[in-house]
């Protein structure tokens, strides 16, 4: 990989991680009974 | 490697490779089915509905999964090789999922499937009621576009660099998967133990990627470069940098090293001589220090793209380049100058048995 696309990666995972999880636990909590 | 067109190169591993993931996808299908027959008791087009979502959910985590795996031990790197294949059946079974379901609940009525499925749910402020379809057919054409995509024919025509952009939407794919599941298939049946399979996998995905970041950013700022400056261009002799001893470099393999601002160079020990490359492939910037040295040409470890040490070029009658550095060897000691030739330049290896010795 280079340089840029480590960096990239690195970046995307940072906010989509997050992102996915809160997501996950948000809708959890919104539609468990 | 190849030089002309051809849907799929076939080779005896990939042929494994393809017997087995049909055999796991189907073995997977019959034994969901199965087992859901006495579990969910109703009708057959659900059950099917379900295998084929959660295989395809399932498969799409293998392939996310591979790459930091493969990343972390190589002795992942064999299912590394194929995993376009896996990619596209991903897509396969998740089209067979969205089609089967928009036939079942949106096959019947006077609208069009794909206007009732895309149309009729539009609460989309609503949590409890939010159309989770939607989110599954912007996945799914995702899916199709990387798959549509996958071949080396598209690779080269869109350059490596598009091409990688355009496949890394795999992850905002896989995003909009894990909500259309949570949204969808956990609000019909909010059972805690699917919950806990989803949060999993999700963990797994996001944990692999995240320990293969650090250990790269980690490998970046290690003590190899002597170096903590970006070289200049207009970099001289004067330039040169010890990376290492040749000794740590073992035969028909290389030592990637890491100098700041740069990137990675793999210096390859090989026939008594030493030469540098970039550590980048030109096919899908595969690690090439992970490579060996085979029939005298750098082997991509990734798919075996190949590269000739002292020149960068591919052997005749292909025509891939990668970028060469300057090396020397200077009493037992590897030095290089880390400023990238233009791809395929040639490069005098350096002789292991003429050690210099500089005043």
């Amino acid at each position: 990989m280079t340089v840029r696309h480590r960096r990239w990666h690195f970046w995307m995972w940072l906010v989509l991680g997050p992102v996915v999880l809160i997501g996950l636990i948000i809708s959890w909590k919104g539609i468990a009974p | 490697m190849s030089v002309q067109y051809s849907p799929v190169k076939w080779n005896h591993n990939k042929r494994v490779y393809d017997i087995v993931m049909a055999l796991g996808i189907g073995g997977y299908l019959a034994i969901f089915f199965l087992v859901g027959k006495l579990v969910w008791p109703g009708s057959d087009e659900i059950i099917l509905l379900r295998a084929l979502g959660t295989c395809a959910f399932l498969v799409l985590h293998v392939v996310l999964c591979i790459g930091p795996l493969a990343r972390l031990d190589s002795r992942f790197l064999p299912l590394l090789y194929n995993r376009r294949h896996l990619g596209v059946a991903t897509f396969l079974v998740g089209l067979a999922h969205g089609a089967l379901a928009t036939g079942y609940y949106h096959g019947f009525g006077n609208v069009n499937p794909l206007l009732s499925l895309l149309g009729t749910n539009t609460a989309y402020t609503s949590l409890a009621a939010f159309p989770f379809e939607t989110l599954g057919a912007i996945a799914l054409l995702i899916l199709f576009v990387m798959a549509a995509t996958s071949h080396d024919f598209w690779q080269k025509n869109l350059s490596p660099s598009v091409w990688k952009g355009l496949h890394m939407l795999v992850y905002p794919a896989y995003a909009l998967l894990v909500m259309h599941v949570a949204l969808g298939a956990l609000h019909a049946e909010p059972n805690p133990l699917y919950l806990g399979i989803l949060a999993i996998g999700v963990t797994l995905v996001v944990g692999l990627q995240f320990a293969t970041g650090f250990k790269e950013y980690l490998r970046d700022r290690s003590p190899s470069p002597i170096t903590s400056e970006p070289m200049r261009e207009d970099a001289t002799d004067e330039s040169w940098i010890d990376v290492c001893g040749v000794d740590e470099i073992p035969n028909n393999r290389a030592k990637v090293v890491c100098v700041a601002g740069c990137e990675r160079i793999a210096i390859f020990r090989y026939d008594g001589k030493i030469s540098a490359v970039t550590n980048v492939c030109a096919h899908q910037r595969g690690p090439l220090g992970e490579g060996k040295v085979i029939d005298g040409c750098i082997t991509c470890p990734w798919h075996g793209w190949e590269y000739r040490p002292h020149n960068g070029q591919s052997p005749p009658p292909f025509n891939e380049r990668i970028a060469t550095y300057r090396a020397r060897v200077v009493n037992g000691r590897v030095q290089v100058i880390p400023v990238p030739l233009p791809p395929g330049t040639p490069v005098e290896p350096a002789c292991i048995e003429e050690v210099q010795h500089v005043a």
